[in-house]
């Protein structure tokens, strides 16, 4: 599970950190910088998946021309905050510390390379300190030849020290136009623990889901033994066929759509078009009733394919939700807020939305609370800041008199920030 | 500094409050003051904003982290209004400091008296109108097709009046200059 989440001059973010629990949750109001921060976890999903910096912020095509991999919003300038040369990403997780820096060519088209890469098992605040025992760096200290490296055609790294080294770890060379953690894996000079520790950051980043639930999308027919939910919900059919291949999983299904719909579902069923082969989706009711996909309403929809994905998933796994309730009615948010909830308590999935709901702020958990935090955009620098708002002045207290809903609705998280906030250094004045 | 200012309906009268008092207080020496209009949305009119206990709500808030409390209402022709404003400040200004004033007749004639007025319009007419708004405010905005802005033309309007404090001030003496005043000097004791 990711703990943390630091963003250094990426787009409008100039040093902000974002601390995650199984249930994060994003409020902020329109153009903060909410979609920014899905863009991050999109920019480190797409090292997860193997890709160049260019195809993970220029759009990655297969080999038919096809767009696997749509490319990061805004112009290829904007993904570095205006006047830096660099941007940094930095995820934490048990066991687990990546942070990678980019930085653009400063010639006319200039290229995204890597100029900084660390990959270690020890917090920030320890590898800081001692550079040398991270899994790899590509700024061991001072004393090091590493750190002094200057070469823009590779990104040289320093393996963390194994048993039979004296004085370094092995140094390696990678092309600095993909992360080194997708590389480092073809080095026979690395050892098998510094591989595995990098497939394990690998596998984190690459387990994100990014749902943006299109109803029509799941309305449509599925091709026979597809089990991965699209992105906007394709494959429903075929999704929730599989997890119907487990009695326990189909009735549990079926108990959450009763109570999260108004319809009275007592089983799916999946029939065939004798036309195309393609499965469908239809529920049916206690009466008999036969009710297609087509049919059913959007909002029904969202709601099985989130079950689709908190219920099915086994592995471990990310979702990055946009404002989860959309499309809810405010008297289905508890059981939505309790589904949520409850699976993410239990593993191994975690979930990150966005939200403008004060409905569904009324009733989170305290724990969910902790993992509550606000973007917000300085009035005088146009920066985005992120603050958990249990930290914001007595948060905690007023929450439990007058409700966080009440509080969101009222944008006073927006101004408590705005009111708290330290300006950065040199911005200061006689206020 | 930080300051929260207080409508009776947060909706429209943003428009005018924020880039007035905004300039206000620079002029008064506080240029980088930190001004923000409380959003509550149960304040929907003048008798939810004299409630002692939505008041109560927002100090509770905002306590920890503001220097000078503003309410702002309409006084709407109530002589009576000073008198109910004067005790919400005492039961309210324990610990804190929390100015209240009612715009004679409404928060529209402050704007009224920051901008140029058509020829055949008299102040002291403007000054004097109860229902300000209905019969000169949205006229002028007519006037000058500003319907279709911000706050229904307010925003603009409220960004004109502001460059022109001392006229507000000078036009505006029972409400508008006596709060000024008492600014002044919440910032000098600051």
């Amino acid at each position: 599970m990711l703990t943390s989440l630091r963003l250094v001059d990426f787009k409008n973010f100039r040093d902000e950190t974002l601390h995650m629990g199984p249930l994060t949750v994003i409020v902020g109001a329109n153009a903060s910088g909410k979609s920014n921060l899905r863009d991050a976890f999109r920019f480190l999903h797409g090292i997860g998946r193997g890709y160049t910096l260019g195809e993970i912020i220029g759009g990655k095509y297969g080999a038919g021309g096809q767009q696997e991999w749509a490319p990061i919003r805004g112009a290829v300038d904007e993904i570095i905050r205006f006047g830096q040369p660099a941007f940094m990403l930095q995820v934490e997780a048990p066991g687990i510390h990546y942070s990678i820096q980019v930085a653009r060519s400063e010639q006319p088209g200039g290229v995204f390379r890597v100029t900084k890469e660390v990959l270690g098992t020890h917090a920030e605040e320890v590898l800081r300190r001692w550079p040398s025992m991270a899994t790899y760096t590509s700024h061991p200290g001072y004393g090091d030849p590493v750190q002094d490296q200057d070469d823009d055609t590779h990104l040289l790294l320093r393996m963390e020290k194994t048993g039979t080294q004296r004085k370094y770890g092995a140094k390696i060379a990678v092309r600095p136009d993909q992360p080194a953690l997708t590389q480092i894996h073809e080095h026979r000079r690395v050892v098998k623990a510094h591989k595995d520790h990098a497939q394990k950051t690998i596998d984190l980043l690459a387990n994100m889901r990014f749902l943006d639930l299109e109803p029509n999308r799941m309305r449509e027919a599925a091709f026979p033994g597809q089990t991965r939910l699209g992105d906007g919900g394709e494959n429903l059919p075929t999704v929730l066929k599989a997890i119907c291949a487990d009695p326990q999983r189909r009735e549990a299904l079926a108990e959450w759509t009763r109570e999260l719909t108004p319809m009275d579902v007592r089983d799916f069923e999946f029939p065939v078009d004798p036309t195309t082969g393609r499965v469908q989706l239809a529920f049916l009711e206690a009466n008999d009733r036969r009710v297609s996909a087509y049919a059913a309403s959007d909002g029904t929809l969202r709601f099985i394919a989130m079950l689709a994905g908190l219920i099915g998933a086994e592995s471990e796994r990310t979702y990055v939700f946009e404002e989860i309730d959309n499309g809810i009615h405010p008297s289905r948010m508890r059981l939505l807020l309790d589904l949520i909830e409850g699976q993410t308590a239990k593993g191994p999935i975690q979930v990150v939305t966005t939200t403008h709901s004060p409905d569904l702020l009324s009733i989170i958990s305290d724990k969910t609370f902790d993992n509550t935090s606000v973007v917000c955009r300085r009035e005088e620098t146009d920066d985005a800041v992120i603050r958990r708002v249990k930290k914001l002045p007595k948060a905690d207290e007023i929450r439990r008199k007058q409700g966080l809903g009440r509080l969101h609705a009222s944008g006073w998280m927006e101004d408590a920030l705005a009111f708290t906030d330290a300006e950065p250094a040199g911005e200061a004045g006689r206020g | 500094m930080n300051i929260l200012l207080i409508p009776e309906d947060f909706r429209k009268d943003q428009y005018i409050l924020k880039p007035i008092f905004k300039r206000l207080l620079r002029e008064v020496g506080r240029p980088r003051a930190r001004i923000r209009v409380c959003q509550d949305p149960l304040l929907g009119g003048v008798a939810e904003a004299l409630k002692s206990e939505r008041l109560s709500e927002i100090f509770e808030r905002y306590d920890a982290m503001i220097d000078i409390f503003i309410l702002c209402v309409d006084r709407d022709g109530h002589v009576q209004r000073r008198r109910r404003l004067d005790q919400l400040q005492q039961r309210f200004s324990n610990g804190r400091v929390f100015l209240a004033e009612n715009a004679w007749e409404e928060l529209e004639t402050w704007v009224l008296a920051g901008i140029e007025l058509p020829t055949n319009w008299h102040w002291a007419d403007v000054r004097a109108e109860v229902q300000a708004k209905e019969q000169y405010f949205d006229v002028l905005v007519r006037q000058r097709e500003l319907g279709d802005h911000p706050g229904g033309g307010r925003k603009p309007l409220a960004e004109q009046a502001a460059q022109r404090i001392a006229a507000i001030r000078q036009k505006c003496p029972e409400d508008f200059d006596a709060l000024a005043q008492r600014i002044e000097a919440a910032v000098q004791a600051d």
